[in-house]
């Protein structure tokens, strides 16, 4: 426990960069919007981040880094509660929630609900931000021997888990991964300075902007199919402070699924691919399995809401555990967030934690900020999010599209930024009808750009010999890993399939 | 029609088109290098070749399952993006309040709940967020220009 000094240490870096009142706003803004986005129908925390990312491009990494997690928090605490109101799910993750949660709200007790909710998703994001805390340094210091074979294996490994375990086609999902790498290399390349896939136009010479990207593929193409949702039915009866207190059963019922759903959140966050909704949906399985009576399942169990949630926010948080630590995110989401850094000019790796410490441990302390600050904000502000709930969708898909189109004008100061959108927003939306997965080809995308200079490192290393990643044994054990990851996603696929 | 999976079919070949395009296109325009000096063609052309072999094989399984096509909006993703093109091309031309203004009343017409005075109330609503979010952030919009 030698480690123990330096982690106060780094705790104090981390508190006195997020408690700096500029920090501390962007954080309450970023969970402010981030709810606010989350129980606006149709919209969901992708495109709620790729909406609002253009705000961060004014700010410092680590204020913009803060703004984005708050954001995302924030919208998987919104579609909760939409998902407990209105039978709606915002975002994969909370679709469970609703599951028991809706049937407690047509009994009457939607604020024991919500109040049960936000405690239990505080429970699951502190003790995920302690692991993030206890971890990320070991994880540091074994990955400083990490040579540029072992990044190019760990990236093909986060590519290929994401894309096998994801539910839909692992060859459409691999597909798409394989066409976000090849957007990623266009541009000049750093190595040569020859352009590559610009085809004379100049604006393309530094490669297609992340946000252009993420906008058009998640915002642009929401919207499209959206538009002609049905408006929505809302709760009529109003949500008190008073009937959000839990009875002491509730309480007693809450305490175990909270901390089971806690540690499965917790464990498969970290893995590439898993994230909050496998999470959310493998506690609510296991609440059902160890359940007395697993009969009341469905009609409004209390443990069928708090575990999942704690499980999805612990999620939430341990994800930033590979993404921070080796710069490898394992969602779409994860690589909004490398994108973010990288656009501030800060590679994401160990590297990051000791030349830029505070804008690591600055997150990891506005973490505990932000979920402090969704519980004071949400239950005060139950009442504007019903009402938000019922805003009619076709006065709301113009306000995203005027959005979207100065905030990228803003960032690129041209108008061929906004083309970039049309035509992703094009392509998104035909990804959709075709079942090809948006989230893959911005992960291959964000990682595609990596990848390369690893490959192309490692390669002219070990003077153009392919077995330098296998003669490697940690490279080699995870190509190994990635094997049988890809092989079980098959068999998985094929298991569906025939049966 | 329901032979075979339509929509899979058709996907496969747009992706083994697009990773045949861009193999021959890193082939030919970029220079590839040795394993030991690998030139700026050879990522892409892998990328793309891989992505060709994909295509066939989603091809191939959809020539083999059977599946409805599903349907597709054209309309509705047709107003939308014209809206957003509406915005670029008038905010060169005539600055910020007509973009904004143009955007809003074509992307209204994707929706049958929308009305002429709520269009136009969100129309002036909108126009003034862009305003102060282009003051706000510094954005160089200028509000009106004359088209030369």
């Amino acid at each position: 426990m030698e480690n123990l000094p330096s982690l106060f240490a780094n705790i104090g870096i981390g508190l006195e960069t997020a408690l700096s009142p500029a920090n501390l706003w962007y954080c309450f803004v970023g969970v402010f919007l981030g709810t606010f986005i989350g129980v606006l129908p149709g919209i969901g925390p992708l495109a709620a981040m790729s909406m609002l990312f253009p705000i961060t491009f004014y700010l410092d990494p680590t204020s913009a880094l803060i703004m984005l997690a708050g954001i995302w928090y924030g919208t998987a605490y919104g579609s909760s509660t939409a998902a407990i109101l209105i039978n709606v799910p915002g975002s994969a993750s909370s679709a469970v929630t609703s599951l028991d949660g809706y049937p407690l709200a047509r009994q009457g007790r939607a604020g024991v609900a919500l109040f049960l909710t936000a405690a239990a998703s505080f429970v699951g994001g502190s003790i995920g931000i302690v692991l993030m805390m206890l971890f990320s340094p070991v994880i540091v210091a074994y990955a400083m021997k990490f040579g540029s074979a072992e990044y190019f294996a760990l990236m093909v490994l986060g590519l290929v888990a994401a894309s096998s375990i994801s539910e839909g086609s692992v060859l459409k999902s691999l597909a798409m991964t394989l066409a976000g790498i090849i957007f990623g290399t266009v541009g000049m390349d750093i190595y040569t300075g020859s352009e590559r896939f610009t085809f004379g136009m100049l604006e393309l010479d530094e490669g297609i902007g992340l946000i252009p990207v993420a906008m058009g593929l998640f915002g642009v193409a929401e919207v499209i199919s959206s538009v002609r949702l049905p408006p929505l039915e809302a709760l009529r009866e109003k949500v008190t402070l008073r009937s959000m207190m839990p009875t002491r059963d509730d309480i007693r019922r809450s305490i175990a699924p909270t901390l089971r759903g806690t540690g499965i959140g917790a464990f498969f966050g970290t893995l590439p691919g898993t994230g909050p909704t496998i999470a959310s949906f493998l506690s609510y399985a296991v609440e059902k399995r160890v359940a007395k009576d697993p009969s009341r399942f469905g009609h409004g169990a209390i443990e069928g809401i708090v575990s999942p949630e704690a499980a999805n926010n612990a999620a939430d948080q341990t994800a930033f555990i590979p993404t921070m630590t080796l710069g490898i995110p394992g969602s779409a989401t994860m690589a909004l967030m490398i994108g973010a850094l990288m656009i501030q000019g800060i590679t994401p790796g160990p590297e990051m934690m000791t030349s830029h410490p505070d804008v690591f441990w600055g997150l990891v302390m506005s973490f505990w900020i932000g979920n402090v600050l969704l519980l004071v904000l949400n239950v005060p502000l139950i009442g504007i999010w019903v009402r938000l709930l019922t805003l009619p969708y076709h006065l709301l898909y113009p306000a995203i599209l005027a959005f979207i189109c100065v905030g990228i004008f803003g960032v690129s100061n041209t108008t061929f930024g906004v083309w970039v959108v049309i035509f992703f927003g094009a392509m998104g939306f035909l990804m959709r009808w075709a079942r090809l997965p948006a989230a893959s080809l911005l992960l291959g995308f964000v990682l595609g750009p990596l990848m390369e200079q690893h490959f192309r490192r490692a390669m002219a290393i070990s003077q153009g010999d392919f077995m330098t990643f296998v003669d490697r044994p940690i490279s080699l054990g995870i190509f190994v890993i990635t094997g049988c990851i890809l092989a079980y996603g098959i068999w998985l696929h094929l298991r569906r399939r025939l049966g | 029609m329901t032979r075979c999976d339509l929509k899979d079919v058709l996907t496969g070949g747009v992706l083994a088109a697009f990773g045949l395009f861009v193999f021959f296109h890193a082939t030919s325009t970029l220079e590839i290098g040795t394993t030991r000096q690998m030139g700026p063609g050879m990522f892409p052309a892998g990328a793309g070749g891989l992505l060709a072999a994909f295509g066939v094989v989603i091809t191939v399984r959809g020539l083999l399952t059977r599946a409805p096509l599903p349907s597709l909006d054209v309309r509705t993703a047709a107003i939308i993006l014209a809206a957003i093109a509406a915005f670029a091309l008038l905010l060169d031309w005539v600055g910020l309040v007509a973009a904004m203004v143009g955007m809003t009343v074509i992307a209204t017409l994707a929706s049958e709940r929308s009305r002429v005075r709520s269009t136009l109330i969100l129309a002036a609503c909108l126009t003034g967020l862009a305003i102060l979010l282009s003051l706000g952030l510094g954005i160089p919009m200028p509000l009106f220009t004359w088209p030369v």
